[in-house]
């Protein structure tokens, strides 16, 4: 069995459209960069449960673009709001040229739970 | 002569205090600027992590054989107001993407190694090779 883990230090702005008086929902879109800060590929032999770590970043481009979508909720909670939202970050250039068809896009739809403190949220 | 000189130098002397005076007095209010800008944008912070599904696509091999993974995401974002209703979000987050998928290899003792089994993939071959 194989697990490759790609990490990212990921940039994504969007614009958002908000409505609302107490719960503020929020839906919009834009754009994102990724900077692949680590990649590792770990192998795990079923039967004896042997595991290889091996670092193959050198194969993956270290730049990915791509769209950006979200949706969410700002719930107020004291002075300070919790937010829940949805969002996707779509990869839009080919990030591997090593692979049999010489095209690997990412993907990632992400559930974020956001805090923010006491202040002045516009 | 030796008043002029020590007047002189005295004057050099100001000066040069005075002008490091200033700009030290200067350096420590843009100091205190920039500390007071980094608070209010703190105070605007929103601090979010959470799960995700991380998948790899565009690519046959990886979206017949590769399986759904889960990945997480966490980090920071900030808000600023354009218009009423409208506002522009940014974030830094720390992504781990991927996948899972289940392959056949065979331990290579000449290089002490796994690799993938050869017979499996001569299987593989021969299938594409007949197929129409």
């Amino acid at each position: 069995m194989g697990n490759s883990f790609l990490d990212y230090l990921v940039l994504p702005v969007t614009v958002e459209f908000k409505f609302g008086s107490k719960k503020q929902y929020y839906f919009g879109s834009g754009g994102f960069v990724g900077y692949l800060l680590k990649h590792q590929l770990k192998y795990t032999e079923l039967l004896s449960g042997y595991t290889q770590t091996n670092s193959i970043i050198e194969n993956f481009e270290r730049f990915d673009f791509g769209a950006s979508f979200t949706a969410g909720v700002k719930i107020p909670l004291g002075k300070s709001f919790l937010s829940i939202q949805a969002e996707d970050h779509l990869g839009l250039v080919n990030i591997g040229d090593y692979v049999m068809d010489g095209v690997l896009k990412t993907n990632s739809l992400i559930l974020l739970i956001g805090f923010t403190p006491p202040g002045k949220y516009p | 002569m030796k008043k002029i000189s020590l007047s002189a130098v005295l004057f050099l002397a100001f000066l040069i205090c005075h002008s490091t005076l200033i700009a030290q007095v200067q350096m420590q209010g843009g100091i205190v600027e920039q500390g007071r800008t980094l608070a209010r944008l703190a105070k605007r912070m929103t601090f979010c992590a959470g799960p995700s599904s991380a998948t790899l696509r565009g690519n046959t091999d990886f979206d017949n054989g590769r399986q759904f993974k889960l990945g997480y995401a966490a980090g920071v974002g900030i808000e600023q107001p354009i218009i009423q209703n409208l506002q522009v979000s940014f974030k830094l987050l720390y992504e781990r993407k991927g996948d899972e998928h289940t392959e056949d290899i065979a331990f290579d003792p000449e290089l002490q190694t796994y690799v993938y089994d050869p017979v499996r993939w001569e299987t593989v071959f021969w299938t594409i090779w007949f197929c129409p």
